[in-house]
């Protein structure tokens, strides 16, 4: 009656555009008169911490705290285009546009800090804590205030982009490399399956993600929840019901998201191996943490009932309906004992 | 649309005699979504979760009179006996605590869904319900209130609800069947109420049914062949057998039959294998 099974499944998924399509993350930085870093992009955030990523490469670039640093986004008025927050791109493309940016506004930077401060080169000079001073003589020391002060109105503006870089595939053979990096993930699932209800049961699940480097472990452990759950409403409980075009299921109390109760707590494992191109070696997770999901609860259900469920969601009529067929089937055949 | 906040019950009795299109809002989890749908047929609403009368859980002599804006979270925190297990079981299971904290025990056999989470077990209680309006007084059962094809009102208000205390020898059971854990819309509940004599028998018997049928309903079939037997597997198969019989006549050309058909030996099960466990557990004792 109640019957357990375990699924795995593993997927890899590569991040942005692809195949050849012009992948572009723009950004515009500006010292302000204050001192302040001023970040102007127009990656979104859409709940998936877009904008604590940015801040966290930014201030890593410039070595200095999050906090000296003023992130501005989501307002096409003042700032450049860094794309859609899509296709798992936001952190690996616009991540690399801040960097390049922040890099190129160091080097302008340590420029100014030369004049200042009177040196013949700015070899030696470190940028640190929103000041620029001589590794071997710290006396030396100018802030990002001062330089701000001595540049007056003519405030430091670095404009830099990041195009990512693909190969459109070939029409005729199917051939080339259409995505670069990719990103690989694997979930595992054991499962209780009510062969009488078809309810099913999710005792345990992990989730392995390779994030290249994870700027920010806690946030790709919350997407790696969020993902899951994605997955699982995918598999067990979301359907629109389109009926000659219509959807039927067109409120929350048909069509069903999993609520708290209905998902585990997941053992999640990232494991980092740094993309070369990546800023700080890291690749889009948004997309990958949802992708092995439904195939693994659904591995698990067969691993149950030894049922394929091909349709989705797998809804519990639907199980134990195709569990009745395959048994009338079998009844037909004979029962291989 | 008119609202208007009544401090006592007969205030809002008279309201409700003065306002032909009026309706009764108390935790208004079910109303306010109907209200989206359809308000033509309403102009006017009653709240009446202000009156302290209607929001008691109170245990006379051997009976239990629970209020009629009785939040479910009230009612769950009175200490009920152990086996009231179902009563309790089915209560928890309503919606989420959300609307547990809103929604009202009159208000869920008002609403007269088949799939109301309470009705079952209110059923398989044999409670009976206390209906008062401007005209008129009067207590009726619970299963009367949902066999009437019409189960209007007649701007009355469910005043309370009202059950005997289950004997020592009885067991309460609740299963419900949702196609998730939380804030899930029955697809099939069952409650029973089961009592033993001492050689093991069942001396006396309620199964009633949600979400099988028009409304929640007792189903006295399988009462029937319950009745007076040795309460064992063999019991329980048979029992099953009876409701599958009952419930192919009743949805007989649904799509849903043969899925129901299957869930049943399950929840119909669980509620009479949990009733032998429990029984067990106190011969043990």
């Amino acid at each position: 009656m109640i019957k357990r099974g375990k699924g795995i499944a593993i997927s890899y998924y590569g991040t942005g555009y692809g195949n050849g399509y012009p992948d572009v993350s723009n950004t515009k930085i500006k010292l302000n008169k204050e001192g302040k870093v001023e970040i102007f992009v127009g990656g979104t955030e859409v709940g998936q911490g877009a904008k604590t990523v940015f801040l966290q490469i930014a201030a890593e670039t410039l070595n200095t705290s999050i906090d000296d640093i003023i992130l501005f986004s989501e307002d096409t008025s003042i700032m450049p285009d860094a794309g859609t927050a899509a296709a798992s791109r936001q952190t690996y493309n616009t991540g690399n546009a801040i960097k390049k940016a922040c890099e190129e506004l160091s080097i302008k930077l340590k420029l100014i800090a030369k004049e200042i401060l009177n040196l013949n080169t700015t070899e030696g000079l470190i940028v640190s804590n929103s000041s620029i001073y001589l590794s071997f003589y710290e006396e030396k020391k100018v802030s990002f205030l001062d330089i701000a002060k001595y540049l007056g109105e003519n405030l430091l503006i670095i404009e830099s982009n990041f195009i990512a870089q693909t190969v459109e595939m070939d029409l005729e053979t199917g051939q080339g490399a259409p995505y670069w990096p990719y990103t690989f993930s694997a979930c595992e699932v054991e499962v209780e399956v009510n062969t009488l209800t078809g309810v099913v049961n999710i005792l345990s699940a992990k989730f392995a993600q390779d994030t290249g480097k994870a700027v920010n472990p806690n946030m790709i452990e919350g997407q790696m929840d969020g993902g899951f759950c994605m997955g699982l409403g995918f598999s067990l409980f979301e359907d629109l019901n389109i009926i000659n075009g219509r959807i039927k299921n067109d409120k929350l109390s048909k069509y069903l998201i999993p609520t708290s109760m209905d998902t585990v707590d997941i053992e999640k494992i990232i494991i980092e191996d740094p993309e070369f191109t990546g800023p700080y070696g890291a690749k889009g997770i948004g997309e990958p943490v949802t992708i092995p999901v439904a195939p693994a609860i659904l591995n698990a259900i067969y691993d149950a009932i030894n049922v394929r469920i091909t349709d989705l969601p797998a809804t519990p009529d639907k199980i134990v309906m195709a569990i009745k067929k395959d048994s009338k089937a079998e009844d037909k055949n004979g029962k291989i004992d | 649309m008119k609202s208007y906040k009544a401090n006592t019950l007969l205030e809002a009795l008279e309201i409700l005699a003065s306002e032909p299109k009026a309706k009764i809002i108390a935790g208004g989890t079910d109303l306010i979504i109907e209200l989206r749908d359809n308000n033509k047929d309403i102009d006017c609403l009653v709240d009446i979760t202000s009156i302290d009368e209607l929001k008691e859980v109170r245990k006379i002599n051997d009976e239990y009179i629970i209020g009629g804006a009785t939040p479910f979270s009230d009612i769950l925190k009175y200490n009920f006996p152990k086996n009231m297990k179902g009563f309790v079981n089915a209560l928890s299971q309503i919606g989420s605590p959300q609307i547990r904290n809103r929604g009202t025990i009159g208000g869920n056999i008002a609403n007269a869904s088949t799939t109301a989470d309470s009705a079952p077990v209110l059923l398989a209680l044999d409670a009976r319900i206390g209906i008062e309006s401007i005209r008129y007084k009067k207590e009726i059962m619970l299963s009367d209130f949902y066999n009437k094809s019409n189960n209007d009102l007649d701007n009355g208000i469910i005043t309370y609800i009202k059950f005997k205390e289950p004997n020592v020898n009885s067991f309460i059971s609740f299963e419900k069947l949702g196609y998730r854990k939380s804030l899930a819309i029955s697809k099939l509940s069952i409650s029973t109420n089961i009592t033993i004599n001492e050689k093991f028998e069942i001396e006396e018997v309620y199964v009633a049914s949600g979400a099988i049928g028009k409304y929640p309903m007792r189903e006295h079939e399988a009462e029937k062949m319950l009745l007076k037997r040795f309460l064992d597997k063999n019991t329980i198969e048979l029992g099953i057998d009876t409701l599958r019989e009952v419930i192919s006549t009743r949805l007989a050309g649904r799509s849903s039959l043969e899925y129901k058909l299957s869930a049943i030996e399950y929840i119909f099960g669980r509620c009479l294998e949990e009733s032998i466990s429990y029984f067990k557990r106190c011969n043990n004792d």
